[in-house]
């Protein structure tokens, strides 16, 4: 579904990713994982055209999306989901939500959303900042999957939240992959991301170091050692 | 004088109504300011051309209400021209840059409204809709200078219904909140910034027309109005409806009551008011971020 064929991406004058490749088929769980300053961010912001990449190819349902704009990358049913979760503080919850709802046809409704997220529904007139951590994190999701997205990108879903939080958030996941969502998932928490990806990529200053499955990772601790410091 | 009912309910009607003007001229400036991150000195210029255009419009039509739409139109396509031929190139140019392309772009402006509509002092007589004075609380009042209040309440009250309880309202709040975010989202921050650019320079080339027949043009006023207006809009806070329409009547009354009461400190009693809000909320009264 989405191929990212050797990109170089820049902040001014700072070469910051190294010929990145990587491949999410569909109905699959991918994982990015390596330590802060890697690059992790920045290969989520090229794909979605935020710091668009200079050279190499991002192929996205068989045609390319490197030159085009995030607005137009997300209509084609790519939905991210910052590390900062990018709630807008001057909306409510249900108008953050309503803000993409019926954007693109699926499967997705406020009703099913509500439905998923009760609390949500319960504070649905509350401005967005005003929420928990872990409420934040509830809403960007729900605000993700009203997007009816083909592809989901996570950048770090579990960051700085509880660990009550951080299971629900990973039951959700589940649920999703089980529902045959295609995610990728950049993500620090190495038990989830071993329990949740079908394929990781390891990244380390700038350039992919090792790709693999979970069970490969979890025994390769040369790797965990180098690249991830576990 | 101070014991005078009627000078208070004078002054008050004259505040609202130099605060309902200022309303006009910064809520479009401080949603470009929130929304672009773009300051536009010009923008008093299209307060001016408004004026002038209006001048135009109701002399060659004998009708002043026909100017009230005509001008803030063409106002409009005025600002649609200098935003593809500079703004948009200016877009990240930084501050300094477009602070002196804007301001290069005041007198640009002004000696083109010299060579169309000359130096001189221009009004319109005649036809000039709510002619004649009307009473209120027992004091005579001219009924146009009411007419720009209500423009101004109007103006407000349509304003906070599009951006508060539309989708439309709440992709240009997302837009000033975080843009980078809004263009995940599927929204189209630059045709959106487009469009409030648009109604922006619509707003001041309206304020232009209405305060025509109540003042006279000449083509320097735009240089005058912009200095409370930037004042306004770094008070209210960049990118707020609320901080504007609050910003507008502070500033207003300021300037009315502080004229009338002590002259001698007019000149700086308004900037005394922005070194205040600086000092204890420099990021304004209403502040859009966080």
């Amino acid at each position: 579904m989405l191929q990212v064929n050797a990109i170089n991406t820049y902040y001014g004058p700072s070469h910051v990713l190294f010929d990145v490749s990587l491949e999410v088929e569909a109905g699959g769980v991918v994982a990015l994982i390596g330590r802060n300053g890697a690059g992790k961010t920045t290969t989520l912001k090229s794909i979605m055209g935020l710091v668009p990449a200079a050279r190499g190819d991002i192929v996205y349902k068989g045609a390319s999306i490197r030159d085009r704009r995030p607005h137009e990358i997300a209509r084609t049913g790519i939905a991210y989901l910052p590390e900062t979760r990018g709630i807008f503080p001057s909306l409510s919850v249900t108008e953050n939500l309503n803000l993409v709802a019926g954007r693109r046809p699926g499967p997705w409704t406020l009703e099913r959303i509500f439905e998923m997220f009760p609390l949500l529904k319960e504070r649905r007139a509350t401005g967005g900042t005003l929420l928990s951590g872990g409420e934040q994190q509830m809403l960007a999701i729900a605000r993700s999957l009203l997007m009816n997205p083909d592809l989901l990108i996570l950048d770090e879903p579990t960051e700085g939240l509880a660990p009550i939080i951080v299971h629900e958030i990973r039951d959700r996941l589940r649920e999703l992959k089980t529902a045959g969502m295609t995610i990728l998932l950049v993500e620090q928490n190495f038990h989830l991301v071993t329990t949740l990806a079908d394929r990781i990529y390891v990244l380390g200053k700038g350039q992919i170091r090792w790709s693999g499955s979970a069970e490969e990772i979890r025994a390769d601790e040369a790797v965990q050692r180098e690249w991830l410091g576990v | 004088m101070l014991t005078d009912g009627g000078f208070w309910i004078v002054q008050i009607l004259n505040s609202l109504q130099l605060s309902m003007l200022l309303f006009l001229l910064s809520v479009g400036l401080t949603v470009i300011f929130g929304l672009l991150n773009f300051v536009n000195l010009a923008h008093g210029s299209l307060y001016m051309l408004g004026a002038m255009i209006g001048y135009s419009i109701a002399t060659a039509t004998g009708s002043v209400w026909l100017s009230f739409f005509g001008a803030p139109v063409a106002v409009m396509i005025i600002g649609a021209v200098l935003y593809k031929l500079l703004i948009e190139r200016m877009r990240t140019a930084g501050p300094m840059n477009q602070v002196l392309v804007t301001f290069g772009l005041i007198f640009v402006l002004m000696d083109i409204a010299r060579y169309i509509w000359g130096t001189d002092q221009l009004g319109v007589t005649g036809n000039i809709p709510f002619y004649g004075t009307i009473e209120v609380f027992g004091q005579f009042y001219p009924s146009y200078r009411l007419f720009i209040i209500a423009v101004g309440l109007i103006t407000y009250a349509v304003l906070y219904v599009l951006l508060e309880r539309t989708r439309l309202g709440s992709e240009v709040r997302a837009g000033v909140d975080d843009g980078e975010t809004a263009s995940c989202m599927g929204i189209n921050v630059e045709a959106t910034f487009f469009g409030v650019f648009l109604l922006g320079c619509a707003l001041a080339g309206l304020a232009g027309a209405i305060a025509l027949p109540a003042f006279s043009a000449t083509p320097d006023m735009g240089v005058g109005i912009l200095v409370p207006t930037l004042v306004v809009v770094v008070v209210g806070g960049l990118g707020s409806l609320k901080g504007a329409i609050v910003g507008s009547l502070l500033i207003g009354t300021t300037l009315t009551f502080g004229t009338a009461l002590i002259p001698n400190f007019a000149g700086i009693i308004m900037y005394a008011l922005l070194v205040a809000v600086l000092l204890l909320k420099p990021e304004g009264l209403y502040p859009v971020r966080a």
